[in-house]
C-alpha cells in the first residue's frame, strides 16, 4: 500500500507541475502540452506493467453509448452553473478571453489544438492516474472526494493571478464541474465519458464567451436555449444519475491516517505547484 | 406514441427545470446598464468626491493629523508636497482639455490654474534641478520634468528657452549617471516642449532616436514591469504630441506599432504591482491615440470601474494619500474612452 501511494504521489506530482518543470528543463524547450501527454500516458504504462493490470484499470477502454449518454446527462447539468455565471457575473467573460487570448481569429486554433490536448491531459492526470488507482487502493469515496478537491486546486496558479470576485467564479465554478466529473468517472469508470463532458463544455464555453464579447447576443441566446433545451430533457435523468453516482461509491473514511491522507491527496497538486514556482 | 399520462409526467419531472431556464433566460433581456452610462455615473460620483475634498488633507492621507499639527513629524516633506500639489493641480487643468464636462469642479480647476500660473510666473527666480534623477546633474529648485510640463501646458516661452539652453546631444541628463525610467519619461515632456515651440526637425529626431534606443534597453533591463509599461505610454503620448504639431513621424512607424503590442500585451499578461495606474494611463493613452482594440479597452474600463469607492474615489497607497490624483486620471481615461468609442 505504501508503495501504491508513494506511485500515486509521483504521478499527480509530474502532472500537477513537476512534468513541465521537467520538460523545460531537460528539453530545453518552453511548454509543450504534447510531450506532457506523452509523459503521462507513459506513466499509464508504466504503471500498467509493474502493477500487471490491463488499461482498463485507467478508465482507458472502448467506449459505450451508455457512456456517451451519461456523458449527454453530465453536459446537461452543466448548464445552471455556466448561466449563472454568465448572468450573475457579465465581466467574467471578457476577463477569462483576455487571459487565454481567446478572439475569434485565435478561436479554431484554441479548440483545434489547445483545447483537446489541455483536456487529455487533464482527464489522463486526474482520473487515470489519480482517481482509478486512489479507488483501488482506498475506495471510491475516498477518491472522489481527493479527485474533486485536487483537480480544483490544480486550477489555483491561473485563478490566483485574478481579484478577488473573479478568483471566487473561478474556484467556484470549477469545484462543481470538478464534482460532476469525479462522480461521471466513479460510474463509468471510463475515461472517454469525461472526456467527453469536457470537450462539449470547453467547446460551448468557448464559442459562448466570444459570441458575448463581440456583443452578438443573438448567436449566444440561440446557444444558451439549446443548451437550455438540453438541460429541461435531461433533467430528472441528470438528477437521478448523480444520485446514484453518488449513493454508489459507498466507502468511510474512518481513521485519522485516512483523514490525513485525504488532505494530503487533495491538496498535493496544490503543494506540487508551489514547489515547483517558489523552489525550483 | 406516449399516452397522456406519461407525457403529463414526463412535463411534471422537468417544471423546476423549465422555470429554472426561462427565469434565467429572461433576465437577458432585461437591458444592461450601457457601459457609457455607468462612466457617466462613476464619473459624476467621481466629480463631487474631488469636488469635496481638500487637497492638503488627501496628500498627507493618514497621517494628516501629524503633518497638520507638526510638519517636522510628517512623513510627507515640503518637497514631495509641493510637487503632488503640482502633479494634481494639472490633471485638473487638463480636465478641460479632455472633452470632460467640468460642472461642479470649476472652482476646483480655477484654483488649480491660478496656482500653476503663478509658479509659471516666478519661473524666472528659479533654477532647474537635475539631481533627483541625474547624481551628476546640477541642483536647482524646480525638477526638470515639472519645468517641462509646466512650459508644455502653459507654452511659456520663457521655460522653453531655459530648457532649450540646456539641451545636449544626449538629451538633458546624463545617460551614466541617470536612472533610466526617469530620464525615459521625463525627457518626453521636453521635447513635446520643444516641438510646441516649432524646434528643428533635427533636433527633434536626434532626441527620439536616443528615447527609442533607451525604451529598448530599458525594457530589457530587470526594472519591474509597471514602469516598462508607463515608459511605452510616455513615449506614445510624445509621438501624438509630435504628430499634432505637425512633425513627419512615419519614419517611426515600425516603433510605434512595436511600442503599443509591447504596452497591450504586457498589460494582458503581465504581473502588475499598481494596476489600477496601469489600467487608466494606458486606457487614456490608447483611447487617445485611437488604438482599434475597443474589446481590450472596454475590459480595462470595466476593470477600473469595478475598483471604484462608494465614495466616488479610486485608491492608490494603503496609507490613503493622493486619492484626488488618481481618481482625476481614471475619470479623465474613462471619459475619454466614452467620448472616442462608445
Amino acid at each position: 500500500m505504501n508503495s501504491q501511494i508513494i506511485r500515486i504521489l509521483f504521478y499527480n506530482a509530474i502532472f500537477a507541475g513537476i512534468g513541465i518543470y521537467l520538460i523545460r528543463t531537460f528539453f530545453n524547450t518552453q511548454y509543450n502540452s504534447y510531450v506532457l501527454f506523452l509523459l503521462l500516458l507513459g506513466l499509464v504504462f508504466f504503471d500498467c506493467l509493474i502493477g500487471k493490470k490491463k488499461l482498463s484499470a485507467y478508465g482507458i477502454k472502448k467506449p459505450r453509448k451508455q457512456d456517451l449518454k451519461f456523458a449527454l446527462m453530465i453536459f446537461a447539468v452543466f448548464f445552471p452553473i455556466s448561466i449563472a455565471s454568465r448572468v450573475l457575473f457579465p465581466n467574467f467573460d471578457a476577463l477569462y478571453a483576455n487571459v487565454l487570448g481567446l478572439q475569434y481569429s485565435s478561436l479554431f486554433k484554441f479548440l483545434i489544438f489547445s483545447v483537446p490536448i489541455v483536456i487529455l491531459i487533464e482527464e489522463v492526470g486526474t482520473r487515470s492516474l489519480f482517481q482509478s488507482k486512489l479507488s483501488s487502493v482506498f475506495n471510491r469515496r475516498f477518491a472522489i472526494y481527493a479527485a474533486i478537491i485536487n483537480f480544483t486546486l490544480l486550477h489555483f496558479t491561473w485563478a490566483f493571478s485574478l481579484d478577488f470576485l473573479n478568483f471566487s467564479i473561478t474556484f467556484s465554478t470549477v469545484f462543481i464541474y470538478s464534482i460532476f466529473l469525479a462522480l461521471l468517472f466513479d460510474y463509468t469508470k471510463n475515461i472517454f465519458s469525461t472526456i467527453v463532458v469536457h470537450i462539449l463544455v470547453n467547446i460551448t464555453s468557448s464559442f459562448q464567451i466570444i459570441f458575448h464579447i463581440y456583443n452578438q447576443f443573438s448567436y449566444e441566446m440561440i446557444l444558451w436555449g439549446l443548451w437550455g433545451i438540453l438541460f429541461i430533457a435531461f433533467f430528472p435523468q441528470s438528477i437521478s444519475f448523480l444520485k446514484r453516482a453518488f449513493t454508489s461509491s459507498r466507502g468511510k473514511i474512518k481513521t485519522i491516517s485516512e483523514k490525513t491522507l485525504l488532505i494530503l491527496f487533495s491538496a498535493f497538486s496544490l503543494i506540487t505547484i508551489i514547489f515547483v514556482n517558489y523552489f525550483l | 406514441m406516449y399516452s397522456k399520462q406519461t407525457m403529463k409526467k414526463v412535463v411534471i419531472e422537468r417544471i423546476p427545470a423549465i422555470i429554472f431556464v426561462l427565469f434565467v433566460m429572461s433576465s437577458f433581456f432585461i437591458p444592461p446598464i450601457p457601459l457609457s452610462k455607468r462612466i457617466d455615473v462613476s464619473v459624476d460620483k467621481a466629480k463631487d468626491f474631488v469636488a469635496g475634498k481638500n487637497l492638503d488633507e488627501d496628500i498627507f492621507g493618514n497621517d494628516n493629523d501629524i503633518c497638520q499639527k507638526d510638519r517636522a513629524k510628517c512623513s510627507i516633506n515640503e518637497e514631495n508636497f509641493f510637487y503632488k500639489q503640482v502633479d494634481t493641480y494639472l490633471d485638473f487643468v487638463y480636465l478641460k482639455d479632455e472633452s470632460f464636462n467640468t460642472s461642479g469642479v470649476e472652482k476646483k480647476i480655477s484654483e488649480a490654474d491660478i496656482f500653476l500660473r503663478n509658479e509659471v510666473a516666478i519661473f524666472p527666480n528659479r533654477t532647474i534641478d537635475y539631481t533627483y534623477i541625474d547624481s551628476s546633474g546640477q541642483s536647482g529648485n524646480i525638477a526638470l520634468d515639472t519645468s517641462c510640463i509646466l512650459g508644455w501646458t502653459y507654452n511659456d516661452s520663457y521655460i522653453y528657452n531655459q530648457i532649450r539652453n540646456q539641451l545636449k546631444s544626449y538629451g538633458w541628463t546624463n545617460p551614466k549617471t541617470t536612472e533610466s525610467f526617469r530620464k525615459l519619461i521625463d525627457e518626453t515632456w521636453c521635447i513635446s516642449l520643444l516641438a510646441e515651440n516649432n524646434e528643428n526637425p533635427v533636433i527633434i529626431k536626434q532626441q527620439i532616436d536616443n528615447k527609442k534606443q533607451e525604451f529598448y534597453n530599458f525594457i530589457d533591463g530587470s526594472d519591474y514591469l509597471d514602469r516598462k509599461i508607463i515608459s511605452g505610454i510616455h513615449l506614445l503620448l510624445m509621438f501624438d504630441r509630435l504628430q499634432k504639431y505637425g512633425y513627419d513621424i512615419s519614419q517611426y512607424s515600425d516603433f510605434i506599432e512595436f511600442t503599443k503590442s509591447y504596452v497591450v500585451n504586457e498589460t494582458k499578461t503581465g504581473s502588475l504591482y499598481y494596476p489600477l495606474e496601469v489600467y487608466n494611463n494606458v486606457l487614456y493613452t490608447l483611447a487617445k491615440i485611437h488604438y482599434p482594440d475597443k474589446v481590450f479597452l472596454q475590459d480595462l474600463a470595466e476593470k477600473i470601474l469595478l475598483i471604484q469607492n462608494q465614495d466616488g474615489s479610486w485608491l492608490l497607497s494603503t496609507e490613503g494619500r493622493y486619492r484626488i490624483l488618481e481618481t482625476l486620471r481614471c475619470s479623465i481615461a474613462l471619459n475619454l474612452f466614452k467620448i472616442n468609442y462608445l
